[in-house]
This record gives structure tokens, sequence and C-alpha cells, in this order.
């Protein structure tokens, strides 16, 4: 599908976040992709599943950052073993892992410390499974994370410029436009303008 | 595993119907579905049933005046005492059966298992015998036999299913029925351009016949240096047989009628033909929109060879002649969403449906009456080929760049939604109704003739 | 979820472990053993994915991943005892997509469009049966799908597929175009002017 030409503004901030991204494999246009895999304490593996699990069941903390288009949780027990593919000296972990994935906008530091303010509890109850949180100081979560993170090879976003709040804007407005196109046969064109105006008209 | 050696259909033990319709000569079908009292009775009587089902080969001495199908849920597998292990051997899909994979179909709502007719999608039906017959009194007579033998062997029938051709093959909607087919090599081959594979330069090819029949090469067995089979049932299940699927749709046809005669007032000069051929992508008289898109043809016959000799992507990319959300486009793609057709061809049914209950009269209000379409289909894999069709191409659009329209026929899961009928001036069509209510259904496995009577003998 | 340590393999919608899914969004993740040969051209590959022009040219049109990441992974870092100090052989790559439903089609792209491009991406991964028969490389596909469950997924717009993301952003535009002059237009050319946006918009309404 052929996007529309950028105007010359979004052009500039198209141009910038090229270069943002050029600089830092991290990074897709204006989103950041974070990821760090963190080792759980030996038999905290089950009590953190059963955690994550938990707050699985409720609304996704994630909600509370409105930065964050996806993010994942993962526990790792090992690399593949008995894997008839598998080389016969094959790697192992040694220990179980957590994986933190998540892809935001914007730049790291900031979100991490969006994180570690918006949802601290659990971060606090998730990391204290993990081997080496000196604290339940929150900022020691972030760099705890840091110290931890594996830097991306590839990042691909299929629409890199754009941030969650546009995407929710621009889906919400799509949904809007075509109720509309399906009313409209019943309306006046005075209730036509009136309702574009009502329903669509704030950008 | 197996591999493909020779690829002759055995058409002496695969059942008839399946490859080749016996069409509109037979005029009614009923589907009757038995639930098995006891095991060893169950086999008794399905050896008997063997001995008279009709084959795939052709028939040497005229029509018989009637004949039978037998296919087999999985409940009913289990209950003829067959062993886990050999029942694990079947897919998942249909272990789990079409009630058991609702959520999935979009069986919810209206359309929800808990509203099914009585026998349906609670493991009571075990046995489908298909009754075709001429006429009614040959139906009559089959089906006295069928009734006393299932009595006298201890079964009950759950649910008797009648089901007839209206005139022209039409289905309740007024549109001509059941003749796009898949082509398949080495029974319709025939039917290459158009209901075969798209190549490039236009030209088309026969499916492969394991996309239909188990036992057989698939299109992967055609690209694998190996020639290694799809994974079927446990021999000699696996061989000759394949999976059916059976859904009653209830058809609200004054519904219908009534919200494209509404609409129709603001598209195109008031064209209430053009506005509900818009919807399935045919004329009522079956001409492909694509290829006859301001009338229909006059003499259309769906069954020619080369009558669905057509593609979207080409001739009509944006859906200007047959839009991309219609009937026929979304279940059949072919190129319609690019790359030649190689993301849609293996997700082919074949259909093998029949309208039941009377018509609703022209201009008459709804009656409240039964009435609608037993939707029947073969295929080598329920989960990528009619679920496939159903869940990605029919209950959604966003494959198509429709988002999440539902196929606007069917009436959709959630009430209230829309079409776009694109052209210069794209038409809006809505709100969508309930239009078509699922009333229950079925998977099944239909066993070649030899695979049944060995589930007849299974040492119990 | 209890104790288990190996994923539970349970139906859904897509065939992939129900933690998997949030919405209309699935997440994979996904490691595999790199072969020596990778260390050096995964690195080359990733600097220069335009290595690949009609791979990543594919994965636009096919229009359904929203954000992917590969990540070789040669070390772990240290966090002291009792992590236990691991040193790997060889590389592991991490692949972690998030896309929208709609599995047995991605088999089919994978298998049937996308296949050099995966042969370059995993080709030097161990178990990577190569891309020639569809069977053998469709289990590995689904295999490897199946292996990890996320334990929590999250998507800020779990409705919105890829291709709604992209038609929405592409409505902007005109939307936005006639908003500007709604105000000054009279009942009748606004009528008009709504049709012509709804003409254009048509391919992504
Ligand atoms: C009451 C419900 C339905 C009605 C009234 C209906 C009606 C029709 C009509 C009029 C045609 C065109 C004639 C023809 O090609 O034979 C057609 C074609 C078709 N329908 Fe349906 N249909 C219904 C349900 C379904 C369902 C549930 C599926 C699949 C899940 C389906 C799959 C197909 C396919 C694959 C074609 C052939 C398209 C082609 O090859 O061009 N239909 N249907």
């Amino acid at each position: 599908m052929p996007l529309g030409i950028p105007g010359p503004r979004a052009l500039r901030t198209q141009l910038a976040d090229t270069v943002r991204a050029i600089a830092d494999t991290n990074r897709a246009g204006q989103a950041y992709g974070f990821l760090a895999i963190t080792p759980i304490k030996p038999g905290h593996a089950e009590a953190l599943r059963a955690l994550l699990a938990t707050i699985d069941a409720g609304p996704s903390p994630f909600s509370r950052l409105p930065r964050t288009h996806f993010a994942r949780w993962v526990v790792l027990t090992d690399f593949f073993t008995g894997d008839a593919y598998q080389p016969a000296d094959e790697d192992h972990l040694g220990c179980e892992y957590l994986i933190f994935s998540a892809c935001f906008d914007g730049d790291r530091d900031s979100y991490l410390e969006d994180l570690t303010a918006e949802i601290a509890d659990e971060l606090d109850e998730i990391y204290d499974h993990c081997i080496g949180v000196r604290s339940n100081d929150p900022t020691d979560v972030a760099r705890y994370l840091v110290h931890n993170q594996i830097d991306c090879g590839l990042f691909y976003s299929a629409y890199p410029h754009t941030t969650v709040a546009e995407v929710r804007r621009v889906v919400a407005q799509r949904t809007a436009l075509r109720a509309l196109a399906v009313a409209q046969y019943d309306l006046t064109p005075e209730e036509l303008q009136a309702q574009f105006v009502d329903q669509l008209g704030a950008a | 595993m197996t591999t493909a050696t020779a690829t002759t259909l055995d058409l002496a033990d695969i059942q008839g119907d399946i490859l080749r319709a016996y069409g509109n000569a037979y005029a009614s079908t009923t589907y009757v579905f038995v639930r098995i009292g006891d095991a060893t009775a169950g086999g008794a009587w399905l050896a008997g049933l063997a001995d008279q089902i009709t084959n795939a080969e052709p028939w040497a001495d005229g029509k018989p005046g009637s004949h039978l199908n037998v296919a087999l849920t999985c409940a009913g597998l289990t209950a003829l005492g067959l062993p886990d292990d050999v029942i694990g051997s079947f897919s998942a899909e249909f272990r789990a059966g079409m009630a058991g994979r609702a959520e999935r179909l979009g069986d919810i709502g209206r359309n929800a298992p808990d509203r099914w007719d009585d026998g349906l999608g609670t493991g009571a039906a075990h046995v489908l015998v298909t009754v075709n017959a001429l006429d009614e009194p040959h139906l009559g007579r089959a089906l006295a036999d069928l009734r006393a033998e299932v009595a006298r062997h201890g079964h009950e029938i759950v649910v008797e299913q009648a089901a007839h051709t209206l005139p022209g093959s039409r289905e309740h909607f007024g549109f001509a029925d059941g003749f796009a087919q898949p082509a398949i090599e080495g029974a319709t081959d025939d039917r290459a351009a158009g209901g075969g594979v798209p190549l490039r330069g236009g030209r088309w090819r026969p499916f492969a016949p394991g996309e239909f029949i188990l036992g057989y090469p698939d299109e992967d067995t055609t690209l694998d240096p190996e020639r290694r089979l799809p994974s079927a049932p446990t021999d000699p299940l696996g061989r000759n047989g394949t999976y059916m699927v059976w859904r009653k749709l209830h058809q609200d046809v004054a519904a219908f009628r009534d919200t494209i005669s509404t609409a129709a007032r603001h598209f195109e000069d008031g064209d209430e033909a053009k506005l509900r051929a818009k919807v399935v992508g045919r004329w009522e008289n079956g001409s492909p929109l694509v290829t006859h898109p301001d009338a229909p043809a006059t003499d259309f016959d769906g069954a020619a060879a080369g009558a669905n000799d057509f593609r979207y992507h080409g001739p009509d990319q944006h859906g200007a002649k047959c839009p991309i959300g219609a009937h026929v486009r979304r279940s059949n793609p072919r190129d319609s969403i690019g790359w030649e057709g190689r993301l849609t061809y293996r997700h082919r049914i074949i259909r093998r449906g029949m309208p039941y209950g009377d018509p609703l009269p022209v201009g008459a209000a709804d009656d409240g009456e039964e009435r609608g379409l037993v939707f029947a289909c073969f295929n080598a894999s329920i989960s990528r080929q009619f679920e496939a069709i159903q869940v990605q191409w029919l209950n959604d659009g966003n494959v198509f760049g429709l988002g999440h329209d539902a196929d606007f026929l069917m009436g959709g899961i959630a009430e209230g939604g829309s079409m776009v009928v694109q052209g210069e001036c794209p038409f809006y069509l809505g709100p969508q109704k309930p239009f078509v209510t699922v009333r229950g259904g079925e998977y099944l496995f239909v066993p070649g003739i030899a695979a049944l009577r060995a589930i007849a003998t299974w040492p119990r | 979820m209890t104790a288990v340590t190996t994923p539970v393999l349970s139906e859904t919608g897509t065939g992939t472990p129900p933690g998997n899914v949030d919405g209309q969004a699935i997440a994979i993740t996904v490691f595999s053993t790199v072969k020596r040969w990778g260390r050096a051209w995964l690195p080359v590959l990733f600097l220069e994915p335009k290595l690949l022009p009609q791979t990543l040219g594919t994965l636009e049109k096919l229009s359904f991943i929203h954000f992917a990441r590969w990540s070789m992974v040669t070390e772990l870092a240290w966090n002291g005892a009792p992590q236990p100090k691991t040193r790997l052989r060889r590389p592991h790559l991490y692949f972690e997509s998030n896309f929208n439903g709609g599995w047995e089609e991605y088999i089919d792209a994978f298998s049937y469009v996308l296949r050099e491009g995966m042969a370059a991406f995993w080709g030097s991964s161990y178990g990577f049966p190569g891309a020639v028969p569809p069977g053998p490389f469709k289990d590995y596909i689904k295999t490897s799908d199946r292996r990890l469950e996320a334990s929590h997924f999250y998507s800020a717009y779990a409705d919105s597929t890829v291709t709604i993301v992209k038609q929405a952003l592409e409505l902007d535009g005109l939307v936005a175009d006639l908003r500007e002059r709604a105000a000054e237009l009279s009942p009748e050319q606004f009528k008009a002017e709504f049709s012509a946006l709804l003409a254009k918009g048509q391919r992504c309404l």
C-alpha cells in the first residue's frame, strides 16, 4: 500500500528519526527496541511464573506507560536441549533467565525512568526473583536492566515514525470516518457537515 | 514418513460425491445423524452399509435411484471402540469437533453451540448417512430401509435433515450456487482453467489430489524432492478418505432483501440486482462480476469448462468490478492479495451444499420458517482449508485490507457491520444484519470404503 | 500458569500458545544456535539488510509485522553469585516478532514468498531445514514458535493490525485536509468534498 507523500514538516522529523536510527541499532525511526535477559535466582522460576501469571490475568501494567507499543516477559529455561539438530557440545545457560523486551517511543533512559516510576511495585516483585538487583531502589532496577541489555542487530518497524498516541488517534479516526461513510445516506448535507466537525473535527 | 509413488486415484475405494458432484440429477438429499448404541452392533450395521455405498467410479448402467454415503464424527469413532492411539492419529481439529472449535470459528452469540439444534455439537451424533435420491419415492424407500436398519441394530437417529435443490440450482437468497469447484488431478483435470492452481502467464494446473483425498501427494509433496506425503490417520484409515465439514446455516431471506432494497435507493440508479451481485461477486445466474461488470451474461453456464477462468489482480485489483469483500472473492481470492495466488492456493474446499426449507416468495414478509443452506465441504485439512476460509477470509477482512469487516452475506459475528463497494464513486453498504445463523454442525471423517470395512470389523 | 517448565501447547485461534496472544497481536520469541560461519555473516546482514531488498520489500508488502528484532547473543552479563559464569561456545540468534493474527497465512507467506529471506536469517542456525521442501520447513517454524511462551505479552492497540495502522495513517492526511477547510465550505460543497475524500480513501477504509 503506497503511503501518502509526507509534507515538509513530516519529512524533517522522519529525517531526524533516520539519523538517530543510523547511530543506534536499537532504534527504528523514533522507536526503540529494548531487550534485557536477566538471571533468575535458583529455585525461583516457578514463583516468578506464578507472579507473572497473576500480572497477566489483570490489566497490563504497561497500559500505564503510554509510550509502550509492545512488551513481553518470557521465562527461558535453557537453550534447546535434546534437539536432534543441536551440536553435541551444545551451550547451556546454567540457570533460568528472564527475558524482558519492549518496543516504545523515544529514548531508552527516559523510558526506563518512566517504567521504574510507574510500575515500581510489579518490577520490585518481579526482579526480586532475579540475581543481582541489590536494593528495592527503582533506579537500581533501571541500572540493572541496562547492565543486562542485549543490543539489537536489526530492528524493524512497519511504521517507525509513529508514536503510540498517533496510532491510537488515527485508528479511532478511521473507525469514525467509516461509520460516517455508512451513515451519510440518511443525513442532509448540513447534518453531514455537522457530524464530521463533531466527530472528526479535532486532530 | 510415507513417500508418494503412483498418483492414480483409487476410484473404487473413494466414496462417491466427493471428487465429482452427483449434481442436480439428485433433487433430494437427507442427512441422517445416528447415535451408535453398542460398538459391536455399530460395526455390524456399518459393515452392511459399506456394501451399499456408491464409489467414485463412473456409473456403468445409468443413475441409481438413490445412494448412500457414510461419514463419522470423532465421538463416533470412540463409540465404535477404536483405540486411543488410532483416534490420536486424526487431526486435532477433527478430534475437538466443530463445537469444540466454536470460539475460533466465530460461533459465539447467536451462532453459539448452546443454541444449536438438538443432537448437533453434543457428542450424540456419531455417524452421518447422506441419502441422495432422484425423487421423493426413491428417497422415501431409502429412508425407510435406513430407519429400519438403525432401529434393528439398537441405534438411534438424533437428527434427520431434509434438503432439496431449488429451481435453477439457486440458494435461498436467489443466487445460482455450487458450481465453482477446485479442479483435481486425475478426476477433474478438464476444469483446471479457473478451478486449479493459478500459474504465471494466465495458465492453470489441477490440484494435487492430496489436497482433498488422504493418502495422496498434496501441493507440498509436489515441491518436495523426497515426495513426502502429508500426514494422515493410521493405515488403512488414512487411505482414500477425507474430512468433511457439515454446517446447517439458517438464512434470513427477508432481512437480506430488505437491507438490499433499502440501501439500493442510494446506489447507482437504485439498481438492486447489481447491488445484490456486488455482495456475492456474481450475478444471480452466476456470471462473475469481474468478467461481466455491467450486466449478467444471458446464457451463463457455471458448469461449462472455462466458465470460471478469471483472476482478480490484473483485471480488477482495486475492486471496481467485483468488490474486494464480495463473497466469492473472499472465499476463493485467487490472486486477489497478490503473489499470483501463492498465499491462497492451499485453502480450497470442495463444496457439496444443498438448500433446506421452502423458498420465501418474492415480496413476502418474513414468515418465521426455517430455511437455509446445509453447507457441506470436503478437504484434507479442516484447519488449513475450511477453517482458514471461515476465520481469516469470511469472519475478518484484514488480509484483504478490509479491516475487521466480515463477509457481508454471512451477516457477521457482531451486528452492524458494513461493506465497501469499491468504484469511482464507492458505496458504503450497511448496516449488516444477521442474515446467516449457524444452527449446528459437525466435523466428520469420510473413510474410504475399505477403511469403513476396517472400522466395522475392528477387533473389539 | 502452574509448575510447568516447558510450555503446554493448547489450541488458540492461531496455533500459538495462549500466552503469546493479546487481541489480534501475537508474540514470537525464538532462540536458535548459530553455526560458526553465522558469526561473520549475520553482522553483515544486519548492517546491510539492503543485501535483501526483496525480503524487506516483501515484509513491508505482506504487512503483518508491527515490530521485529534480531540480536546475536555472544555473551551474558555477569551479575555476581549465584549466577553461573556461562561461556557461550557459539552465538545464539534471538528473534522476536510482534505481528497480527492469521497463522495459516504466515505459514504460507514464510514458505512460499519469504523463503530466501528466511534462509538468509536462519540458514546459519542449527536445525534450519533449508527452504526448499515446505513440509519440514513449516514444521521448523511451528516447533520454533511453540517452544517459548510469553508469561506476559502486551500490545497497546491489540485490535489494530499493521494494515489498519498503515491505512489509518494514510487517511490522516486526507482527513486533515478536509478538516482545515470544513468550516468554510457550504453544506453542499462539503458533501461533494466528503464524497471525494471517501473515493480517494476507499482502499484505506
Ligand atoms: C448461507 C450461507 C452461504 C451462501 C448463501 C453462499 C452462497 C454462495 C454463492 C451464491 C456462491 C457463488 C456460486 C458458486 O461459486 O458456486 C458461493 C461460492 C462459494 N462459497 Fe459460499 N455461501 C454460503 C456460505 C459459505 C461458507 C460458510 C463458505 C466457507 C467457509 C463458503 C465458501 C464458498 C466458496 C469457496 C465459493 C466458491 C468461490 C469461487 O470458487 O469462486 N460459502 N457461495
